[in-house]
């Protein structure tokens, strides 16, 4: 997901299209997230940590996955597991600065 | 922009030729000079992808130094730009446009990567025969029919 600078880019409608951590969030409030105040494991809902650089740009996007680590996708790299949100951090990434969850959705069977 | 006063033998990152290439009727000199543009061509992404591959969104990938400066090689790097869109490559569209300017296609109906790769392929083939290359004034270009 990021903002349309090609047809075939996924961005919800009604998010600004640009780069700020704002927007980003209001993209995932789209998709039905929420924010809420903490990284901790809760049974029943997806929830992410959204990075921020200095500059207030997006940066980086984590999964909490429900063996409590923590998934990120490294742009073109792998995805990689880790236990911390400080492993990540970086300064094309920034540093976390909002959670959001949404209620899991179940996988069709 | 400085390019290598002598010229490798092998390539960094050798790439298909554009059929263009072989179009033109150039002398040694200048052959060595598209060998240069291409080796730079091939520096300069191979170190964007290694310096922006952890990056997600297109717009921060585009504004790093190596990609303006493939976008600073101008005409020269369109054929090039194009052969790795057709491997796969995702993120050239940005600068072909601001290569190309008001000279590029329209690719607004492309609603997928591969209708945006033939679009600009196909532009690229019926151009090239018009494109200007910033070669020495040596380098002739073959009579139109």
């Amino acid at each position: 997901m990021q903002p349309k600078t090609e047809p075939w880019h996924f961005w919800p409608d009604g998010a600004p299209n640009n780069i700020r951590v704002e927007s980003f969030v209001q993209a995932f409030e789209l998709l039905g997230f929420q924010l809420c105040g903490d990284d901790s494991l809760e049974e029943g809902f997806d929830k992410i940590a959204v990075y921020a650089t200095a500059t207030g740009d997006f940066g980086h996007a984590a999964k909490k996955m429900p063996n409590g680590l923590w998934s990120s996708k490294l742009g073109d790299w792998e995805d990689i597991s880790h236990t911390t949100l400080d492993q990540v951090e970086h300064p094309d990434y920034g540093t976390v600065k909002y959670f959001m969850k949404r209620p899991t959705v179940p996988s069709p069977s | 922009m400085n390019y290598p006063l002598t010229f490798p033998t092998q390539p960094v990152n050798p790439l298909p030729r554009p059929s263009s290439y072989y179009e033109c009727r150039i002398d040694s000199i200048d052959f060595a000079f598209s060998r240069a543009f291409e080796n730079r061509f091939a520096e300069l992404s191979v170190e964007w992808k290694r310096a922006t591959g952890m990056l997600s969104v297109t717009q921060q990938k585009i504004v790093h130094e190596n990609y303006l400066e493939i976008i600073g090689l101008s005409w020269n790097v369109v054929p090039y730009l194009i052969s790795d869109l057709r491997q796969g490559a995702s993120h050239w569209f940005p600068a072909l446009r601001a290569i190309a300017g008001e000279a590029k296609p329209n690719d607004k109906h492309a609603s997928t990567f591969e209708e945006a790769v033939k679009t600009w392929t196909d532009w690229w083939h019926d151009r090239q025969h018009a494109a200007y290359y910033t070669f020495p004034a040596r380098v002739s270009f073959p009579e139109t029919a």
